[in-house]
């Protein structure tokens, strides 16, 4: 039954597959290589992939097929964390807005309109600028400025729903209003929400390696799949790994997880 | 009188995610010239399918299995699209069920009637500004020079339906195929533009196709009634002889449920 | 019209309320205790940029005050001098800007010309070769970080053909070139940002354009045209584009914040003295006047294309037009 959901649905089954492969490189990293992702070898510099070092080594001897392993944990850490935060709080302040409606409501989506009127990275740079680039910043800077989106939907979703007879008899028996939002409200919101909340996914690791590439996200030696490429950047032309394997696992994890997100709303909509 | 428009075994399938499903089954028909030719049926029998298959405007998920739509002895199912080209509009006009989504909302009713005489009908400029006043006149577009720079969300349902109709004459078309076109409107302005239909019918020789669920509506208007059921044609005769003397039991349950409800 | 405009300013006055309260809230996080070095971006001035901080926006003052001094400050365009060279912040953005604007105007033009044409091609057919390899061009070009786009485009027309130039926006011997060459020289250095700024929006726009012209042509006016026997080309263009189009104009406002924010990126990775990349050295230096001086422009410059591109829907919309 379920298998055969998952012929149907293509789209869903490649981007699992691939989610799910990146998924255990990330988690059995150390199992899959033998070395150090931040062990330096001198007399490796730079050499192109062969059988010691399959993907090859960077500027300084370290094995990139180790750095990109351990990378993968910075990325979907990245995605799950902010994505987290971003859509608990695009649940909370779409929800309120949608429910209580009234000044409420128009001044939550003004707010909205405002968050939206800054540049990508802008503000996410500024604060960066004045806190630190560190992981844990990062996350919750990126969740903090990309809740819009989900809470656009849960007002919309819970618009739609007040009216409906379940809502209104809940309120005659006199249910709280949390108790409402949470326990009739929100589930039956949920559906556009996670494929929203897996979009911002791949939003999130898109930002986090644009940011790390840039020098102001993850910093070395920590590898990040971002960063690694500053290191492609300087030796354009000499080592073609270093461009081509980094960023080949940004582009395949964001392709995994936007199929994700795009099979689950073809679901979705049936 | 001269058949203008034969049906002939006319089948029709549509292709859906759950199968393929049939929306016309066998279907003949004929509509004589200068004559009005009512199709009655529910919601869903197929009117709509029948109306748009005769110049093969359906869905790209309708196939046409089998059967002939003759225009003056040329089977339209059988024509280049060239040839087929040439007759919608030039030949062959709708009216459609909802005359605001039927017009184009960023055209004023002027450009979108020009627009059909300058192309279909080589017009000059001038020539079609002239006579697209004179269509709004006909059809009783009250200040027909005003109107012509409106856009249809600046006018009642039922202007705008007066307007469809002036468009489809625009095309100086024989046969006006008009498809639910009062549903959409109050009861007063539908008997308006039903009275309008009726006096261009004569007025201008046209040939109608009239499609409407509605009995009083077809028996008003048309000298011909065809009944349909499920995708068939189940009863087609005089529409006096069809409402006087039903030979199908659905179309005798029909008469007496409208017979019921007005009684009540 | 002049009703719809006065209005859509209006709107606008509690947003630019909104970006400074935001951008202050962003000052106040600046540091007020050393910051260890564990980071090499970290200059240790940290206390130092306090004490210039606190004297330049009053940060000893009450907060309802330091607010009230900082947005009247903006209204005035004021955002102080220069943490760095002590320049006129205003003054610095100005010598930076056309070059971005330049470039977002190309891209734009590149996302309309490529993108509308993809779009409407795939809609005519749905389901047809073409349109099918380009809903798969689209979804990949959606994972496509335009970072590493750039350093595959760099390695191989600029460093493995040798067909353009790798970075910056002038050659060498610029001041040595007549005109005509001086302008071909640019055009040279600027095909490969263009293009990498563009692709990101490139796939949503055809994507867009795509769904909405496939709703369009199986509206009735389309229906509608088609049976009074105007051309196809007519029934197109006239009539199904031209509805089309219209949401497209939202949504190219809506690409702006993207647009603007991108140029942080490819301005950095091709060394082109743009507003990004005066960004970029700013949030690198910790020069907190430029950063705030950044910040508060680009979003008002957001909040402007978008107004103008609200402004032109209503152009084009008799629906908006008019009515009040």
């Amino acid at each position: 039954m379920i298998f055969k959901e998952l012929k149907r649905n293509r789209l869903f089954s490649f981007g699992l597959a691939i989610v799910l492969a990146i998924g255990l490189c990330a988690i059995f990293a150390p199992l899959l290589t033998r070395y150090q992702p931040e062990a330096i070898d001198v007399n490796e510099i730079l050499s192109s992939p062969s059988s010691k070092h399959i993907l090859g080594t960077d500027s300084l001897g370290r094995d990139l097929f180790s750095r990109l392993l351990f990378g993968s944990r910075v990325s979907l850490k990245v995605g799950i964390i902010a994505v987290g935060i971003s859509t608990l709080m695009g649940l909370i302040l779409g929800a309120i807005a949608g429910f209580y409606g009234g000044w409420i409501d128009s001044l939550l989506m003004r707010f909205v309109d405002l968050m939206l009127c800054f540049p990508t990275y802008f503000l996410i740079l500024s604060v960066i600028a004045i806190l630190e680039p560190s992981l844990a910043n990062i996350m919750i800077i990126i969740g903090l400025t990309s809740w819009m989106g989900v809470a656009r939907i849960v007002r919309a979703q819970i618009l739609s729903l007040k009216e409906r007879e379940f809502i209104q008899a809940a309120k005659v028996i006199g249910a709280s209003d949390l108790r409402i939002i949470t326990l009739h409200l929100l589930p039956n919101a949920m559906g556009p929400v996670i494929v929203a909340a897996i979009l911002g996914m791949a939003y999130a690791i898109l930002v986090e390696s644009s940011l790390s590439f840039l020098g102001l996200g993850v910093q070395p030696p920590t590898p990040s799949w971002g960063n690694i490429l500053i290191d492609a950047k300087a030796t354009l032309g000499v080592a073609w790994w270093l461009t081509l394997f980094p960023g080949l696992a940004i582009f395949i994890t964001i392709l995994g997880v936007n199929m994700l997100g795009e099979g689950l709303r073809n679901w979705e909509k049936q | 009188m001269s058949e203008i428009l034969k049906i002939n075994d006319l089948t029709v399938n549509y292709q859906t995610k759950e199968g393929e499903f049939t929306a016309l089954e066998k279907v003949s028909l004929k509509l004589e010239e200068g004559t009005c030719l009512g199709i009655l049926g529910e919601s869903g029998c197929g009117k709509t399918t029948l109306a748009m298959s005769v110049v093969k405007l359906l869905p790209y998920n309708a196939k046409i299995i089998r059967g002939q739509i003759n225009y003056q002895g040329n089977n339209l199912l059988q024509m280049s699209e060239i040839k087929l080209h040439n007759l919608r509009g030039r030949e062959i006009a709708y009216i459609f069920q909802d005359p605001v989504s039927a017009l184009n909302p960023v055209m004023s009713i002027g450009a979108q009637i020009i627009e059909t005489l300058v192309n279909l009908r080589h017009f000059s400029y001038k020539e079609a500004f002239g006579e697209s006043i004179r269509l709004l006149n006909l059809v009783k577009v009250p200040d027909p020079l005003e109107h012509l720079r409106f856009y249809p969300h600046q006018l009642s349902g039922g202007l705008n339906q007066r307007v469809m109709i002036a468009l489809a004459l625009s095309t100086n078309a024989k046969v006006l195929i008009a498809d639910e076109p009062t549903s959409n409107l109050d009861v007063t302005i539908e008997a308006a533009i039903i009275e309008l239909l009726k006096d261009l019918q004569t007025k201008l020789g046209l040939s109608i196709i009239f499609i409407s669920h509605d009995l009083s509506l077809i028996r008003f208007l048309s000298d011909n009634t065809a009944i349909m059921y499920k995708g068939k044609i189940i009863e087609f005769d005089r529409t006096h002889l069809i409402f006087n003397n039903p030979k199908q039991l659905y179309t005798k349950e029909l008469l007496q449920a409208t017979d019921l409800l007005s009684r009540i | 019209m002049i009703v719809y405009i006065f209005r859509r300013l209006c709107g606008l006055i509690p947003l630019l309320i909104g970006i400074s309260a935001i951008s202050f809230f962003v000052i106040h996080l600046a540091p007020g205790k050393p910051v260890g070095i564990q980071s090499d971006l970290n200059p240790k001035v940290s206390l130092e940029v306090r004490a210039r901080l606190e004297k330049l926006y009053g940060l000893d003052k009450p907060v309802a005050v330091q607010f009230k001094n900082w947005f009247l400050r903006l209204l005035r365009f004021d955002f102080g001098r220069s943490f760095l060279d002590d320049r006129l912040v205003t003054e610095k953005i100005k010598e930076r800007l056309p070059i971005t604007v330049l470039i977002n105007l190309l891209s734009l033009f590149l996302i309309f010309i490529i993108g509308i044409p993809i779009g409407v091609k795939s809609a005519l057919k749905p389901g047809s070769f073409f349109d099918k390899v380009s809903t798969s061009l689209v979804f990949l070009g959606f994972a496509m970080p335009s970072f590493w786009l750039a350093l595959l485009l760099m390695s191989f027309f600029a460093v493995t053909l040798r067909w353009l130039p790798v970075s910056g926006i002038k050659s060498i011997d610029f001041e040595f070139l007549t005109l005509p060459y001086k302008i071909l020289d640019v055009a040279r250095h600027l095909i490969l940002p263009v293009f990498v700024s563009a692709f990101g929006s490139l796939a949503g726009i055809s994507r867009y354009m795509r769904q909405g012209m496939l709703e369009v042509i199986n509206s009735d006016y389309v229906r509608a045209a088609r049976s009074r026997g105007l051309s196809e080309a007519r029934v197109i263009y006239n009539h199904a584009l031209r509805n089309a189009l219209i949401p497209i104009i939202t949504i190219l406002g809506l690409s702006i914040p993207g647009l603007i924010g991108g140029s942080v990126i490819f301005e950095t990775i091709f060394a082109i003295p743009g507003m990004g990349r005066l960004f970029f050295e700013s949030v690198m230096s910790r020069d907190y006047t430029l950063i705030m001086g950044l910040l508060v422009l680009g979003s008002v410059f957001t909040l402007l294309g978008n107004l103008i591109a609200d402004i032109a829907y209503a152009w084009v919309d008799p629906r908006i037009r008019y009515s009040r």
